[in-house]
């Protein structure tokens, strides 16, 4: 059976099995896949990618969780990327499945499309703090940065979403 | 205020997500990996076969960030991109195109049978159409003939260019994305296979099928400088056509082009043009390209006489979007200018762009049926 073997595979350092990993990370995945690439057909594609990456190296990983979202993040942002998924994914719609994330009310997309219209890195540490709900230290371990650079970022990111979308810039 | 709005469009991501059934998408997974390990066997037995065979297969492994060059904003200033000379009707979503011998040739994507159409640019008519095996498709002028390579078929076609006939169709690797003829041969970057298959147009025949190291590095293609260059996720690569030996290039990520004097790249992780040295492989100008708040991109390019087009992304597009095209002048390196082209609708077809050595532009538009020729 499909799941039994899934629970063989467990994390030696956390005792944790890929599957309750899988089942606990899966949703927030697509969420930060989906803000940062715009479709929600190619949102589960790169999900499902990352997450066969982890799965084929779980003994190797440290941290699955931020290494997921530092995979995702750099892999949703790429346009060429994007355009393999979009195929991919077209082919499948063609095929008769329809995505199942739900579509995104146009008032809420439009946050997003400016979120990815910003510099990448501000789009993913935009990203990471709203969708993942990371703190700044969380996300600077996750992408590799000093914590004062994410706040930069974060801040400056922040200011152009105000500018686009309108309001004040609110800086917590 | 826009706190607020990001708080509640990321609640409003968690809604649209919470549905998504878990339990089948791990199910999905397992299966997957059932299937990749399978493969990766194979593989490494083919891998073994080519190693005791002497053949040296470089397996280079890249996940290097970009450094990040030059600005990445710009004052948004509102000049055109140039004015429309004129609208061509082309019928069934013309999805690609490409400039040679004397005419302009669409791809259409159709339904699974895409068409080519051929234009003749001095009267700005279709005046011959030939039907091809497949979806969306990307054309090469060369040779003394239009190659044609189909995303959906695995193959490409050869057009005999005065009769407007399909003289054969080839069998390549898995999505066919990038094409260009050059050094005598016909080559193809097969999306899937992260592979590129060279063609013989004397015989119509396969005569490499060259591995891109990375998974996802072979999109796009382009020639320039006595070199066949490939890029992807991982950035650059280079073939050099003597012995089809590869080697990185330390630049990313995005569709290339040659011509205007240069190669180029359209990076749309960081809006900017790249203009980069055929000889040295250096990037020698990275050109920002104004936000604009709907499509993405740059993402198709072209270059020819002197300007550099490149064209809009819509990955998930909505009834009414605007389709653009950007211009960069290759004489200053500098951004030239916006046009809106049209909008996209619910076929998820990007706007494609070829430049003639005229200056010109010549846009596919798939949601109106038509091709654009644009003049600076």
């Amino acid at each position: 059976m499909v799941v039994s073997e899934a629970r063989a595979e467990t994390d030696e350092r956390t005792g944790e099995r890929f599957e309750a990993f899988y089942v606990r990370e899966y949703h927030g995945v697509v969420r930060l896949a989906y803000a940062l690439s715009g479709s929600r057909l190619v949102a589960e594609d790169i999900a499902q990618d990352v997450f066969l990456r982890a799965y084929l190296d779980w003994q190797r990983i440290r941290r699955p969780a931020a290494w997921v979202r530092k995979v995702t993040v750099r892999r949703a942002g790429r346009a060429t990327r994007r355009r393999l998924l979009e195929a991919r994914a077209l082919a499948r719609l063609l095929a008769g499945r329809a995505p199942a994330v739900a579509e995104l009310p146009a008032h809420d997309a439009e946050v997003w499309r400016a979120v990815r219209a910003l510099p990448r890195r501000q789009a993913q540490v935009i990203a990471l703090r709203y969708v993942a709900d990371a703190s700044v230290a969380e996300i600077a371990e996750t992408l590799g940065l000093a914590e004062g650079t994410v706040k930069a970022q974060l801040h400056r990111g922040r200011q152009a979403l105000a500018a686009r979308l309108g309001g004040e810039v609110d800086d917590e | 205020m826009s706190e607020q709005r990001l708080r509640s469009a990321a609640e409003a991501l968690r809604r649209s997500v919470a549905e998504v059934d878990v339990m089948a998408r791990l199910e999905q997974l397992e299966g997957r990996r059932r299937r990749y390990r399978a493969t990766s066997v194979t593989l490494a037995v083919l891998l073994v076969a080519a190693v005791t065979g002497a053949v040296a297969l470089v397996a280079m492994r890249s996940d290097r960030q970009q450094p990040a060059i030059g600005p990445t904003t710009t004052a948004a200033v509102p000049v055109t991109a140039g004015t429309v000379a004129a609208t061509i009707p082309v019928q069934g979503g013309p999805s690609g195109v490409a400039v040679g011998d004397g005419a302009v040739w669409v791809a259409t994507s159709g339904a699974d049978r895409g068409r080519v159409v051929r234009i003749d640019p001095a009267g700005n008519k279709a005046v011959a159409s030939v039907a091809v095996p497949g979806g969306q498709a990307e054309l090469a002028v060369g040779a003394g003939a239009v190659w044609v390579a189909s995303f959906s078929d695995n193959s490409v076609s050869r057009i005999d260019p005065a009769t407007a006939e399909v003289a054969a169709t080839i069998p390549v690797g898995r999505q066919p994305s990038g094409i260009a003829v050059a050094a005598g041969s016909v080559w193809v970057a097969n999306a899937l296979d992260d592979t590129v298959t060279r063609i013989d147009p004397a015989g119509n025949q396969v005569v490499a099928t060259i591995p891109i190291p990375g998974q996802g590095s072979a999109f796009s293609l382009a020639a320039a400088g006595g070199s066949v260059w490939v890029s992807g996720n991982h950035g650059l690569y280079r073939i050099d056509p003597a012995g089809n030996r590869v080697t990185k290039v330390d630049v990313c990520c995005g569709e290339v082009a040659a011509g205007a004097g240069g190669l180029w790249m359209a990076n749309g992780m960081d809006r900017t043009v790249l203009r980069v040295d055929p000889a040295s492989g250096r990037v020698l100008a990275s050109i920002p390209v104004p936000p604009a708040a709907a499509p993405e991109g740059p993402f198709h390019i072209a270059a020819a006489g002197g300007a550099v087009w490149v064209t809009s992304e819509t990955v998930e597009p909505r009834p009414g979007d605007a389709s653009l095209l950007w211009r960069v002048d290759a004489a200053t390196n500098r951004f030239a200018g916006t046009l809106r082209v049209g909008t996209v609708g619910r076929n998820h077809i990007s706007p494609t762009v070829a430049a003639g050595g005229d200056g010109t532009a010549w846009v596919t538009v798939a949601d109106a049926d038509a091709v654009l020729r644009v003049r600076p």
